[in-house]
This record gives C-alpha cells, sequence and structure tokens, in this order.
C-alpha cells in the first residue's frame, strides 16, 4: 500500500504543477457558451415505514423531526411522518432565466441560469404527519409530554405539478 | 508516507497564502456594512396542485370537551387566476427572474426596521415598485373602486378616483365651514383663547372632583348610619319608626339611641355636599360656556381638535393644510390616480393564485326529545367551504434573527386578494345565491417590530407553543407609538346571497358595501397552545 500511496502522491503532484501551468480564468464570453448537459430525471417512491414498537401512535408511529427554538426548553415537532409520496417524472436541470429562455419583460441578465426543480405528477399513499409541541426531543422518556396541534393526512392520487428555479441573488 | 504529499500541499498552500497575505488589508466599516451574505433567489411556473382524487383528512383536533372533531378536505386546489373555482387547469406562475422571492441574511438598507448592525435572515416575497402590482398602492385604489377591476359593470377605473376625490371633498368643506367660522379670529388666537379659558376649566374641574369625592364619603356615611339606626324604637311610652332616606329620624324628649342621633347627624353634611357639588359642577359647566367672539369654550374645544385632525397643529393664524387626514387624502388620492391610469392606460396586474378548499366537519349532536331528555348522539356533518380567486402577497417579508430572548421575528403580510367567496352548504348544491362574497380584499398585517416589539417565538417545558409581542412600556412609548407598523384591513365590497326563489333564480344580494379597519397596533400579545380538556 504504501507503494501505491507513493506513485499516486507523486502522480498527483506532477498533474497537479502542470495543470497549474495551463490554468487561465475563462473570458466572460467563453463562460457563456459553457451550458450543462441533459439535466437528470428521477422516479422515486419515498417510503416512510412506521416502527411498531413505538406504540404511542395506533399501529406504530412514523419518523420524527424536533426542531428546539433558541432559548426554548421545549420542542416543535413533526411526528408520525409516515406513508409514501410517489414521484415521476420528477426533473433537475440548468436552464436559462433570460430572454432566449422566453421570459420576455420579466427575463433576467442575458446568459443568467438556474438550477430548475421540475415535478410532474405526485401521488400519496396514505400520507400523514402530525404538527406537535413536545418537552423531548426523542418520544416516551421519564415525564413525556406532546400536544398535538393538528394531523394531515392523504391518500391516492393527486395532480401537482411545477417547476421551482432556484438561483443566487447578489 | 502519505505524508510527504501532505507536506508538498502544505508547502503549496503556505506558499499561497503568503503571496495573498501581501494584498489583503482590513475593510473599513463602510465596506463591511455593504456586505450581506449572498441570498437565494426563487420562484414557480407552470404550476398546479389539485387534491384530485385523492382523500384528505385533518385531524386531531379537540373541541373544549375533549372531543375529537375532524375536518375532511374533499376538494383542495391551487391554480392560476382565472380557473373557475377550479374547474380550469390555469398554471400559476408565481415570482418571475426579475421579482423573485428571495431568502438571504440582510440589514441596513434591506431590512430598515432592523436596528443598525442588527442582521436578520429574510424571506421576501416579489417586490414590485410599479402601481399596478405593489400592493400598498393597488390596495388603496382597490378599497375606493369596490369592485373587482375587469368583470362585468367594472370597467372603469376612474371609479376610485370618483369616489376618494368626493370623500377629500367633504374633508376639504369641513375645513373651509371651519376656516370661514374662525377667519376674523386666526387659529393661533383661538388657540390660545382657548388655553386662558381652559385654566378656568381646569381649576374648577379640580374643585369638582374634591366635591364628589367628599360627597362619596358623606353619602356612604349616610346610608351605612340609615341602615344601621333600628327600624322603630321607644321613647317613653310612644313607638318611634325610621323615617324615609334623608329625612330625619325623631328624638323624643325622653332621648334616642346613638344610632339614630349619628344618623341624624349625617343629613347635614350629606346635604352640604350634595348642595356644594352640584354647585361646583354648575360653575364648571358655566366655564366651558364662556364665550370669545359668540363661541363657547366647548365648541371652540371641539373645532380646534377637528381642526388639528384635518389639518395638523396650526402654526399660523391661517395656516395652510400641511399635515391631517386632508394632506393623507390627497397623497392617497394621488396613489388611487397613479393605479387607474395605468389599468386605463391597458396596464396589466400580474396574475395571481386561485385556491379552494372544500371541508367537511363530523361533529357529534345530540337529539333531545320535546321534554328535554336527551336522545341519541349522532354524528352531525357541517360544510365549510372557501374559494379564492387571484390572490398575490407581493411585497411581504418575514425577518427572523436570536438573541438572549431566543427566535425573534417581524413580519409584514401584504395579502391582497380580488375575490373570496365563504359558503356552508353541501359542494355541489351550493349556488352564488347561498355564499358571502368580499371583493378587492387587502390585508396589511404588520406583526412584531426589532426595535419596539419583536415577535418572540418559543417551546416552552411543556411542549406548548408560546408566541408573544412584548407589551408597551412607559419609558418606549413614544417611540412605540411612531414606529411600530400599524395593521390595516380593507374590503372594497361585502355582499351576502339571499337564496333562491321557488323557480331558482337568485334573490338580490345584500351588499353591505365598503369595510376597514384602520390603524390596529397589538400593545401586548401572548399566544400559548393548550392540550385539551384542561
Amino acid at each position: 500500500m504504501n507503494a501505491v500511496s507513493i506513485l499516486a502522491g507523486v502522480l498527483a503532484g506532477l498533474v497537479a504543477s502542470m495543470a497549474g501551468a495551463e490554468l487561465r480564468a475563462l473570458p466572460e464570453d467563453e463562460l457563456q457558451q459553457v451550458s450543462g448537459q441533459a439535466g437528470i430525471s428521477l422516479s422515486a417512491n419515498l417510503n416512510f415505514a412506521v416502527r411498531a414498537s413505538d406504540t404511542r401512535c395506533p399501529g406504530g408511529c412514523g419518523a420524527r423531526l424536533a426542531i428546539q427554538p433558541a432559548k426554548g426548553a421545549g420542542f416543535l415537532v413533526l411526528d408520525n411522518i409516515s406513508g409514501a409520496f410517489v414521484f415521476d417524472g420528477a426533473s433537475l436541470d440548468i436552464v436559462g432565466i433570460d430572454a432566449a429562455a422566453g421570459f420576455a419583460a420579466e427575463s433576467a441578465a442575458t446568459g443568467s441560469k438556474a438550477v430548475r426543480l421540475g415535478l410532474v405528477n405526485g401521488t400519496f399513499n396514505n400520507f400523514k404527519w402530525t404538527l406537535a409541541g413536545s418537552n423531548q426531543a426523542v418520544a416516551g422518556g421519564a415525564g413525556f409530554k406532546q400536544t398535538d396541534l393538528l394531523t394531515y393526512q392523504t391518500n391516492g392520487q393527486t395532480r401537482m405539478q411545477g417547476n421551482l428555479y432556484l438561483f443566487a441573488t447578489p | 508516507m502519505l505524508s510527504i504529499v501532505t507536506r508538498h500541499g502544505l508547502a503549496a498552500l503556505l506558499l499561497l497564502a503568503s503571496g495573498s497575505v501581501a494584498a489583503m488589508e482590513a475593510m473599513s466599516e463602510d465596506e463591511l456594512g455593504a456586505v450581506t451574505g449572498a441570498g437565494v433567489g426563487f420562484f414557480v411556473d407552470n404550476f398546479l396542485y389539485d387534491q384530485g382524487t385523492a382523500t384528505a383528512q385533518i385531524g386531531g383536533l379537540k373541541d373544549s370537551s375533549g372531543g375529537a372533531v375532524t375536518i375532511d378536505v374533499t376538494r383542495g386546489y391551487i391554480k392560476g387566476e382565472g380557473s373557475r373555482r377550479g374547474q380550469d387547469d390555469v398554471l400559476a406562475s408565481i415570482g418571475s427572474p426579475v421579482h423573485p422571492f428571495t431568502l438571504g441574511v440582510v440589514s441596513g438598507l434591506d431590512a430598515p426596521t432592523l436596528p443598525v448592525g442588527q442582521q436578520a435572515l429574510q424571506l421576501k416575497t416579489p417586490t414590485y415598485s410599479d402601481p399596478l402590482n405593489d400592493t400598498r398602492q393597488y390596495g388603496l385604489w382597490a378599497y375606493y373602486q369596490g369592485c373587482v377591476y375587469g368583470e362585468a359593470g367594472c370597467s372603469d377605473a376612474n371609479a376610485a378616483n370618483t369616489s376618494i376625490a368626493a370623500e377629500n371633498a367633504a374633508l376639504q368643506a369641513s375645513r373651509t365651514t371651519l376656516q370661514n367660522k374662525y377667519q376674523s379670529v386666526g387659529f393661533l388666537s383661538l388657540k390660545s383663547g382657548i388655553d386662558a379659558d381652559k385654566v378656568i376649566v381646569d381649576q374648577r374641574q379640580t374643585t369638582v372632583n374634591s366635591k364628589t369625592a367628599q360627597a362619596v364619603v358623606a353619602t356612604n356615611n349616610l346610608n351605612t348610619t340609615y341602615n344601621t339606626a333600628p327600624s322603630s324604637y321607644q321613647g317613653g311610652l310612644i313607638w318611634y319608626n325610621k323615617p324615609a332616606k334623608g329625612e330625619s329620624y325623631y328624638c323624643s324628649i325622653f332621648g334616642c339611641p346613638q344610632a339614630v342621633k349619628n344618623y341624624n347627624n349625617s343629613i347635614d353634611p350629606f346635604n352640604t355636599a350634595q348642595s356644594e357639588l352640584s354647585a361646583a359642577q354648575k360653575s364648571l359647566s358655566e366655564a366651558w360656556g364662556v364665550q370669545r367672539n359668540g363661541v363657547t369654550l366647548i365648541q371652540r374645544y371641539a373645532d380646534y381638535d377637528a381642526f388639528v385632525a384635518l389639518c395638523g397643529v396650526p402654526t399660523q393664524e391661517s395656516p395652510t393644510c400641511t399635515d391631517g387626514s386632508i394632506a393623507q387624502g390627497q397623497a392617497d388620492q394621488l396613489i388611487v390616480g397613479g393605479v387607474a391610469s395605468a389599468l386605463n392606460g391597458g396596464g396589466k396586474r400580474v396574475k395571481g393564485l386561485d385556491l379552494g378548499l372544500e371541508t367537511t366537519f363530523t361533529v357529534p349532536s345530540v337529539a333531545y326529545a320535546q321534554n328535554g331528555t336527551a336522545g341519541a348522539t349522532t354524528n352531525r356533518k357541517d360544510f365549510f367551504n372557501i374559494y379564492v380567486h387571484g390572490l398575490t402577497l407581493h411585497g411581504s417579508y418575514l425577518n427572523i434573527w436570536g438573541n438572549d430572548q431566543g427566535l425573534q421575528a417581524e413580519t409584514s403580510l401584504q395579502f391582497y386578494i380580488n375575490r373570496v367567496a365563504l359558503d356552508g352548504c353541501q359542494p355541489g348544491l351550493c349556488l352564488e345565491g347561498n355564499r358571502a362574497i368580499a371583493k378587492n380584499v387587502y390585508f396589511d398585517l404588520n406583526l412584531g417590530n426589532a426595535k419596539y416589539q419583536p415577535l418572540n417565538f418559543k417551546m416552552d417545558a411543556n411542549g406548548e407553543v408560546n408566541l408573544s409581542l412584548p407589551a408597551v412600556t412607559w419609558a418606549n412609548h413614544a417611540a412605540f407609538y411612531s414606529n411600530v407598523q400599524k395593521s390595516n384591513i380593507s374590503v372594497g365590497n361585502l355582499s351576502f346571497g339571499n337564496g333562491h326563489d321557488i323557480n331558482g333564480v337568485a334573490r338580490p344580494r345584500t351588499d353591505v358595501g365598503a369595510q376597514i379597519v384602520q390603524g390596529m397596533r397589538l400593545d401586548y400579545f401572548e399566544f400559548k397552545s393548550t392540550n385539551l380538556p384542561r
């Protein structure tokens, strides 16, 4: 392993020094020619299974996310997140948000790009979550208290689509 | 042996570092002040949400007796404006490359309400400055317009101009009346006359206050001694009965009980105190009635107050109207005019969102027999539906930061809605005649102020939500009232449906007109969740 390490180290050093000689800043017009390749398309089935051993909820509780706002003793909790969210045709891409991309009067400066997250369809299967306040991050310890504020659950075929564009602002 | 490579890298880093050290210099306070963290901008297009065939339920809510309340969301949608209550799949766009939502750390000019040097994480909705898309400007115009622009019978954007002009003309007329009334006197002389006459009023008011206190003591004493006095007593062979309150209790030649004497002794002080009080009140009322130029003090006082409200505090005998409701009205009229001319010039507002929610509440219901005995409990279904047309949030922000008090926030919500329809009947059976409809609804809600009243969010040791706004204090009340933003709610027109006649034709709606709540400010606020039943 040692010999390999040395070799790798020397090679890395060489490559680094050679590359260093060739490095130059790309001018603005050349940078603008660079565009991302075709994005990624995703289909997924996110399933939040319940833990049967957690008997606070009928049939077991799902995932729990606890947030403690500063200087407070308690936690804001998203509890019992369970069920599945299935989506297909989700995409991740880098796209233009300038006039060429069809944003007309609302276009950003020529050449501006943004990350685009697209969703074509989403389905929920017995998906539910509970918004609650609790005195402990992990449920079920001694003196555990929790006030459930509301529970939302949905099941079936919804239609949800849209593109979210993300970009850095100065 | 990996260490060789590491050393090599380290040497290179050191070289680079020493190279850059030479160029490093401290940033000045001005330069530092201009630095804010780069934020993230985002916007959404081609968006649509329709609950479709999915079922949804909001549960976990309890009524005050601990019974579960379940809300079935039978239909929900978020679509683009013009979806005809969600029937059409109009795609929504929220924000754009030039007008995105922004999330980032701000200070200074980006968040003028923050104290100097304070930074906060800010989430801001798309913010426009043109008259049609700036929510404050459009909201003001819409309030005076009353109807939704573009709907049948609402194509004249100048209706708002006419309406605010009439309101301003009425204010001007009130001012003219006051100016004519006091033209020969002058407003500074009016004020000095009021001040001079008010001295006597204040003196006499002090007298009334002290005479009132004395009368209260004398009255209490009379009541106590009267109640203590026996209902009758025997003097020699004769029984004497208690008289009506205020009349003296006869004391026989054989004497009478001390309680009777005490009562008798309290009558004169009572009568004296009452007559002194009424004399003091009369003299106070005379002081208010003192005339100058034929006008009583009380009238001059009211007139001066009205003038200050209309024009601000006068600084000369014939003051110009530079402040007060007239100046505000004129400034508003300019804004309304700007929006109207933009609309008349063919300007279009950025499209908003259509939102709808149809819900069914299942509540336990007990049937009672005629004799009042409770029957079986069954579940009753109640319906509540809301349809929002054309919602925009332009110009809203939320600033959050942390300090020794915990998580602090301030927020300004700028909701504008073209039309909201509410009803309480079964979806599919409901028609316009069953709905309450509010048009041109503008919520300008400001909660929290970084300097004077930050909104504090905490979860307490019992796991309950605590939301609070600290109370205004004597020390900061002046700055508080001049700086903490007020909240306003205005509705251009509110109307209620009156159902349908036997032919199924909607009866005329009841119009309750424009509604406005202006200048709300929370002096103190505390919210705590609680686990029911207590």
